[in-house]
């Protein structure tokens, strides 16, 4: 997670770029917009989902909270905003989520069926 | 004892009374085949084309053929005095390796269309390996086409009984995975709603690649409502001989495939239609993607899109797909115990019937009875029974 401590680690030579990295930090993969790759297909039943990637065959299963997190990235809402409704809906607490979302961001990422924007 | 294995040879049997298609094939094969030359028949099902090919003059005939079905082959070659002439490998072509290359491979091993489970990737094999420089391809080339469709009748089944039913019930929910079913049809050419254009040509002398990713723009010829998109493939079986399965056409075995919309498509003459359509062979079958948009014929704007797939006509648990994921850790079921004691117990001296009352032995709960412990024994071994003959 990008803390302040993460930013005191900048050197100093980069401290013209300080202003910017901070927002980098303060933004975070969950602020950030993302895509769908054109890959992806998802597939829902219930409250849980399988997303297809086409071109390489490969499957992801999405538990209730990952569906969420795909069902606001599809409408081109922020990963935070699923964050908000996992918290409304289940007794789990933020930091927990936020960490979880961030590793799944980043799974999902890695088999190229979400992209930041 | 021996078990049934439930082929259907009258299956066989439409195929060959299947015209123009068997026709073409016959007067394609008897141009290809000179006397003495060696011929392949890929899939060769129960033979036919093996039979056409010795009627013709070849010297030497290779049925490749995994089915069953293959065993009726040598009785009829006795009955047409050519038994001599033909040898019969039940085996995946692509495990198979002749002493000498074909002059002429022959094959039919379409579905509704031509990508069809591992069909592109076993001629393209077939024809690296087992044919010989300047030998001839039967199918020599497919072409793969699109339209729009208006079926009323046929898209009866993505409306009934989910959105509306004489039970009272909301059945809702499967509305989206019927709407998302390809289905094979046989539609008339007034179901046409735009005029056809080309998807893909599929050249088998050449062919490597096993999936479809195209776009294309269908213009509306009239005002109506689109219910999906139609496919179909013409094909030519060699120079000059060919057949077609396009609405107007004579209904062969094939039939078209139709990828229906979720909600019709209200058009007016004029409006395109242009849509991305992906073909992509996933665990043995293809999976179909038909994404678009509808672009006003005043405007040119999008007026409304869609984005499907034959994927999303399953129910498909989390469990399901995990279980088919590099990453699943597999655990030890007794099932699986089951199976390997099964093997455990092949030595070449052991009938099936020993095998089966010894498994009944071990695992008394899982297999109850004789019957049981068979019907495991058998299904077991038939994964692994493939002969040369």
């Amino acid at each position: 997670m990008n803390t302040p401590g993460r930013r005191s680690s900048v050197p100093q030579a980069l401290a013209n770029c300080e202003i910017f990295i901070w927002s980098f930090c303060v933004t975070d993969i969950l602020n950030a917009g993302w895509t769908i790759s054109d890959q992806a297909i998802a597939n829902r039943v219930g409250d849980e989902m399988v997303v297809l990637h086409l071109a390489n065959g490969t499957y992801f299963g999405l538990d209730p909270i990952g569906a969420l997190l795909w069902e606001a990235l599809t409408k081109g809402e922020t990963p935070s905003a699923a964050c908000d409704i996992i918290l409304d809906r289940y007794e789990i607490d933020r930091t927990t989520v936020e960490d979880d979302l961030r590793k799944f961001l980043d799974e999902l990422a890695q088999g190229d069926l979400v992209a930041r924007v | 004892m021996i078990r049934a294995s439930g082929y259907d040879v009258a299956s066989y049997g439409e195929m060959i009374d299947c015209e123009p298609r068997m026709g073409i094939y016959a007067e394609a094969l008897r141009r290809a085949v000179t006397p003495g030359c060696t011929v392949i028949d890929l899939g060769a099902g129960f033979g036919v084309f093996s039979l056409l090919a010795c009627k013709y003059g070849a010297g030497s005939v290779i049925a490749i053929e995994p089915d069953p079905s293959i065993g009726l082959l040598m009785q009829m070659a006795h009955a047409n005095g050519c038994a001599d002439r033909i040898s019969v490998v039940r085996e995946m072509s692509t495990r198979f390796t002749p002493e000498r290359k074909a002059d002429v491979i022959v094959s039919d091993c379409r579905g509704t269309l031509s990508l069809f489970e591992h069909h592109i990737a076993t001629i393209a094999d077939a024809r690296e390996r087992l044919l010989a420089p300047g030998g001839a391809l039967l199918p020599m080339r497919d072409m793969l086409r699109v339209a729009l469709a208006r079926s009323p009748k046929k898209y009866r089944k993505c409306i009934y009984p989910w959105q509306t039913n004489s039970y009272g019930l909301d059945l809702s929910a499967g509305h989206s995975f019927a709407a998302n079913a390809v289905s094979k049809v046989y539609l008339k050419p007034r179901s046409l709603l735009s005029e056809p254009q080309d998807l893909l040509v599929i050249d088998y002398r050449t062919v490597t690649e096993r999936d479809l990713d195209a776009i294309v723009e269908l213009a509306a010829t009239k005002d109506s409502a689109a219910h999906g998109l139609l496919i179909w493939f013409d094909a030519e079986i060699a120079e000059g001989l060919s057949y077609s399965n396009a609405p107007g056409q004579p209904e062969l075995v094939y039939g078209q495939m139709f990828l229906p919309f979720t909600g019709p498509l209200r058009l007016k003459a004029g409006d395109r239609v242009r849509a991305r359509i992906r073909g992509n062979l996933i665990d043995n079958q293809y999976v179909w993607a038909w994404d678009g948009e509808v672009l006003d014929a005043e405007t040119g704007k999008s007026r409304s899109q869609f984005r499907q797939s034959s994927f999303l006509s399953r129910v498909i648990s989390n469990e399901a797909a995990a279980a088919g994921s590099n990453l699943a850790i597999p655990q030890r079921s007794v099932r699986m115990q089951i199976d390997a004691d099964c093997l455990a117990l092949v030595d070449g001296g052991t009938d099936q019937d020993g095998i089966a009352k010894a498994l009944m032995a071990r695992y008394p709960e899982a297999l109850p009875t004789y019957r049981t412990a068979l019907d495991h024994v058998v299904s077991l071994f038939a994964r692994y029974r493939t002969i040369d003959e």
